[in-house]
């Protein structure tokens, strides 16, 4: 097993110091394909020797100096292409184990990637959360009664996690709608307790709002009357993405361009080492 | 720290990756293992440690190897030691080259099994133990 795998690495020194004879004596198209086959064979090599760097550590060589009658400590010289070649991997390999790492947690603490998006299959003019869909089409068609009082909208507050409260008051026990603006309206409804207080929740986990200004509306609707009241005052909040927002969003280009950084350095050094 | 009865081996190669190679090749056996990375310091590591027998690339930093060859060989201090090539340069011009300056063999690297080289080496070292 030893005996296969020195004799790898052996074998592999041997094709990069051919093709680098290849590279030498060759130009244009032909000359890049060697670059790259280069790269791919120190990358290759940097792999498979890890070993090699983490089995000897330097200077743990030791030779028998009969001028001084002992043993002497003897470094290794230190080889910069190899230390470069390790470190391009070490970069390539922390990027992707970032990635592995964002994938993995990010959602557990910030919801689903958005990492695809699928258009609507069947579009629609609002997007409404679950427990309305029933009155959906009610509040909708409802006539507006002006007699009937609006409700109030005071407060707006973000809390951990992605979460918006919107907090106000209202007649008691009637039920609100608040419309969010988005590219699609959300609607979300809530009953006020009998104090008049009611108070609804948007989870960026559930229906994500894009960065920017959102307006939101609230009226009461009466569901057994068919009617509704005059929306109170628009009122508007921002969403602002945290550079952790921005970084998970674009998670996947970031990564990728990992790759394009990997192959300029992997030319760099193939280049230094010519 | 006394003397060791163990046999110095030197290896002289500039590819970093090949020399920890080597050395863990060998380094379990009952040879002591030195190296140098370019032509320069295997002169003056062979003048130095007086190795049992040197293993040697030819393409290298600053002294090539075949300049260290006729340098060790015109050492009367070092004349006998043997030398082996490991190199990259596979013509029979070099091939001949080198031994005609005095290494007792001669290993391309790209048609080498190494099980091959440390059974040549360990003959060598053998013969010059019973010698």
């Amino acid at each position: 097993m030893r005996s296969a795998w020195l004799n790898l690495v052996l074998s592999l020194t041997n094709r990069i110091y051919s093709r680098k004879q290849e590279l030498i004596h060759s130009t244009g198209v032909k000359g890049m394909r060697h670059v790259f086959v280069l790269i791919s064979l120190e990358i290759i090599l940097a792999f498979i020797s890890t070993p090699l760097y983490l089995g000897i550590k330097s200077a743990s060589v030791s030779a028998y100096f009969r001028e001084k009658g002992g043993y002497e400590k003897i470094n290794f010289d230190y080889n910069i292409r190899r230390v470069l070649t390790l470190t391009g991997v070490g970069i390539f390999l922390l990027i992707w184990l970032f990635k592995l790492a964002i994938i993995i947690f990010v959602p557990q603490a910030y919801g689903p990637l958005p990492l695809y998006r699928v258009g609507n299959l069947e579009p629609i003019d609002m997007v409404v959360s679950g427990d309305l869909a029933a009155t959906s089409v009610a509040f909708q068609t409802a006539k507006t009664l002006s007699s009937l009082p609006s409700p109030q909208l005071k407060e707006i507050r973000k809390v951990a996690g992605g979460t918006y409260v919107f907090i106000g008051n209202s007649q008691p026990s009637m039920e609100v709608v608040l419309l969010l603006s988005e590219k699609n309206t959300i609607v979300y409804s809530g009953a006020a307790d009998k104090n008049g207080r009611w108070e609804i929740k948007h989870s960026q986990k559930d229906i994500r709002l894009s960065e920017g200004n959102h307006s939101v509306l609230v009226y009461n609707f009466d569901a057994k009357s068919g009617v509704r009241s005059v929306a109170a005052g628009e009122k508007f909040f921002k969403i602002t993405n945290t550079w952790i927002d921005s970084l998970v969003k674009d998670v996947d280009v970031s990564a990728n361009w990992s790759v394009v950084l990997i192959v300029i350095v992997g030319i760099l050094l193939t280049f230094l080492t010519l | 720290m006394s003397a060791p009865s163990k046999m110095v081996l030197l290896i002289v190669e500039d590819d970093e990756v090949l020399l920890r190679a080597l050395y863990i090749l060998f380094h379990k056996s009952k040879y002591t293992i030195a190296s140098a990375t370019d032509g320069a310091m295997a002169v003056q590591m062979a003048q130095r440690l007086k190795p049992n027998l040197i293993l040697l690339d030819l393409l290298l930093p600053k002294i090539n190897g075949f300049e260290v060859l006729r340098i060790v060989k015109s050492d009367p201090a070092l004349k006998e030691t043997p030398v082996i090539i490991l190199s990259n340069l596979g013509s029979a011009e070099d091939v001949e080259r080198a031994k005609a300056g005095g290494a007792i063999d001669y290993f391309i690297k790209a048609n080498t099994d190494l099980s091959v080289l440390e059974n040549k080496i360990k003959q060598v070292l053998e013969i010059k133990t019973q010698s």
